[in-house]
């Protein structure tokens, strides 16, 4: 392409004229080792679009990285899950308040029961972690996201249903307090 | 549409996404997290792409949400969707620029242009959209995207020959 096509290429370049394949012929030109000296100015320009058009995209990360923070949210619903029961046990009413059972163990007081609980949830959170590895496509991240998002309902109902207990046994402490 | 076609569909797009993410959140990270993210949200409503006229230019247009939301949230970042362009050798120290290099100089010069007219030259000129394509994804007009292209092409160029006479000036 001799200079003066160029030339009267970059004009219509810069006011936005050019068909995809004439900007192809510009790219093409200033890549190549002959560009005159007038026209070296314009250089920098079209090295530095094939640069960026180079730019690599890194491998698929997978589903793990999308689901990695929908595990702890996940994670987040199973504690809810584990608790709710645990705060039944602990603060609901019963004919002997100081006895409460958790999985067949006695449990005397809220920490312990809480370590108890702790320990349920990285067992937990490790049965995820395994899930989380062999979830590799779209369809199965798809449908894990769904899953999610159901347990996130299931917390979220939970959550209210532990307001509501916590509000009844302070009522009923304070009667029996009196 | 089946798995086989939506995987060669995302393994075609997945670069360009994440390209033109990267382009503005600046990191590599949030920049895969864009492109995963809307890979999936096309994945979710795969029933209905054959509705679309460009499933592309879709794509492509919820990237350019994801990075405007992400542009939004960064503080001191709004000023930067509707600045002007300021010229990269006013911040910059003349013995930089100097030594600078010149292909950076033009990335320099890319990003202090206003948002749009960043994704309208980003389409064109490091993916190759058509006019037509660039209108669509970033909703506008034909014409708006003509005139947005031109103004950040002569922009760049301007301040571009600007910056090699003062480079010329002090050899």
């Amino acid at each position: 392409m001799d200079e003066q096509k160029v030339k009267a290429l970059l004009d219509r370049y810069f006011d936005g004229a050019t068909s995809l394949a004439e900007e192809q012929a510009l790219r093409r030109f200033f890549a190549g080792g002959h560009v005159p000296a007038a026209l070296k100015p314009y250089s920098p320009l079209f090295a530095f679009y094939a640069g960026e058009k180079a730019v690599t995209c890194p491998a698929p990360a997978g589903a793990g990285r999308a689901l990695r923070l929908r595990w702890w949210m996940a994670a987040a619903a199973i504690a809810a899950a584990i608790a709710i029961p645990l705060t039944i046990g602990l603060l609901a009413p019963t004919q002997d308040a100081y006895t409460h059972y958790l999985n067949g163990k006695r449990v005397y007081d809220r920490e312990v029961a809480m370590q108890l609980a702790d320990h349920q949830l990285q067992i937990l959170a490790a049965s995820m972690q395994r899930a989380k590895a062999g979830v590799e496509t779209f369809e199965k991240l798809h449908d894990a996201s769904q899953h999610l998002e159901q347990l996130d309902k299931i917390r979220l109902m939970l959550r209210q249903v532990d307001d509501m207990i916590s509000v009844a046994t302070t009522t009923t402490t304070d009667k029996i307090t009196h | 549409m089946d798995k086989t076609g939506f995987d060669q569909l995302v393994a075609q797009l997945r670069p360009k996404m994440y390209r033109f993410a990267l382009a503005f959140v600046k990191r590599h990270d949030e920049a895969e997290d864009v492109a995963q993210d809307v890979s999936l949200n096309l994945w979710r409503r795969r029933a209905s792409l054959s509705s679309l006229r460009s499933v592309e230019a879709y794509a492509m247009s919820a990237v350019k949400n994801r990075c405007l939301d992400y542009l939004r949230s960064m503080p001191g970042k709004t000023d930067e969707l509707t600045a002007s362009l300021h010229p990269a050798h006013e911040q910059t120290p003349l013995a930089a620029v100097e030594q600078a290099d010149m292909v950076a100089q033009v990335g320099k010069l890319v990003e202090g242009l206003p948002v749009q007219q960043q994704m309208a030259i980003r389409l064109r000129d490091v993916e190759g959209y058509e006019l037509s394509e660039i209108a669509e994804i970033l909703s506008m007009n034909e014409g708006a995207v003509r005139a947005n292209l031109s103004r950040a092409r002569q922009k760049i160029r301007d301040q571009l020959f600007k910056q090699q006479q003062l480079w010329m000036n002090r050899k």
